[in-house]
């Protein structure tokens, strides 16, 4: 019961793409490494996020060439 | 009010008017094709499972130090918000279906026609109206405890949660139809953005980096955003229309 509410609690979160979420982990653990040793380590986070956004993108896309565009997910969170 | 508060305010307000049109869609369908009462029975089911969490989640969170909040609450925010942002990119580029509310009245319609009817109390327009309800009032509960935690102003955001809600509601009782003419993947493109521009800055600020001029920050990481945004979706017609494949 507690595994089931924590997985879908995660599939909440982490949506269709869970390597945004790993990935988002790397990219903070980084920063807060960068921040301990003194770099300005607020020009991190933009740069990986977008790194992170056109990688999740691009992988998005791929489908269309193989297969019809994708419906709708069924309704659930990480973004509607 | 902070152009911070404004601007949590209007994210949460539009998150919520999206999410809010979505359930809206649903609900109706299922109560105009078979019982209003069980559906509307479903519908505060759903609400008051969503305010337990945000009434028992908002104040538990406030009292968590503010440094790990933001770096545990910006990180989940950060996310979702890039969810929202990659689905919104792909739908405006041409490579995911748009959202389109007719067509899913449509199909909740015919699907409630389908089945069974009932005589009394009629469990499957309860369960199809409280699912669609708690699913999506789960996103604005979300973005209502994560935005009003992390700036210890949760009754903020809720209140624009609900300002939102009571303006999708009164429209589409007003028009008695789906909210088809609710611009709803340009808002959802808005929200993305804005999710993740804080996110962004939360979670950072969180880790322990120090934006120059602080809160200030956020506009010209809100314009990054967009931008790069925007040339994703350019990025995406373009090789969509040379028929490319991408490669990852």
């Amino acid at each position: 019961m507690i595994g089931r509410a924590a997985l879908a609690a995660c599939s909440f979160v982490a949506g269709e793409d869970w390597h945004v979420a790993v990935a988002v982990t790397a990219s903070l653990a980084l920063t807060a490494l960068a921040a301990a040793t003194g770099l300005p380590a607020w020009a991190l986070p933009p740069v990986l996020v977008l790194a992170i956004l056109y990688r999740s993108v691009r992988a998005g896309n791929r489908p269309a060439f193989s297969r019809a565009p994708l419906d709708d997910a069924p309704p659930h969170a990480g973004g509607s | 009010m902070s152009g911070a508060q404004a601007g949590l305010a209007f994210s949460v307000f539009l998150a919520s008017a999206v999410e809010v049109v979505e359930a809206f869609t649903i609900v109706l369908a299922v109560g105009s094709s078979r019982h209003w009462s069980s559906a509307l029975a479903g519908v505060g089911a759903a609400l008051a499972v969503l305010a337990a969490i945000v009434g028992v989640a908002g104040p538990a969170l406030v009292d968590v130090p503010i440094g790990l909040l933001r770096l545990c609450v910006g990180g989940l925010l950060l996310i979702f918000g890039l969810q929202w942002l990659r689905k919104a990119i792909l739908r405006a580029a041409g490579a995911k279906a748009l959202h389109d509310e007719l067509a899913i009245f449509a199909e909740e319609r015919e699907a409630a026609a389908l089945a069974p009817a009932a005589s009394g109390f009629d469990s499957y327009g309860f369960a199809i109206s409280f699912k669609a309800v708690l699913l999506e009032g789960l996103e604005v509960a979300f973005i209502v405890v994560t935005f009003g935690a992390n700036r210890g102003e949760v009754p903020l955001a809720a209140g624009a949660a609900a300002l939102a809600v009571a303006l999708v509601v009164l429209a589409g009782l007003a028009a008695r139809a789906p909210l088809a003419r609710v611009p709803e993947n340009a808002m959802k493109f808005a929200v993305g953005v804005l999710l993740t521009t804080f996110g962004v800055f939360w979670s950072a600020e969180g880790a322990g980096a120090s934006w120059p001029g602080g809160e200030a920050a956020l506009a010209p990481l809100l314009l990054l955003i967009l931008a790069a945004s925007t040339a994703m979706v350019w990025d995406l017609r373009q090789r969509r229309a040379k028929g490319t494949p991408v490669s990852a």
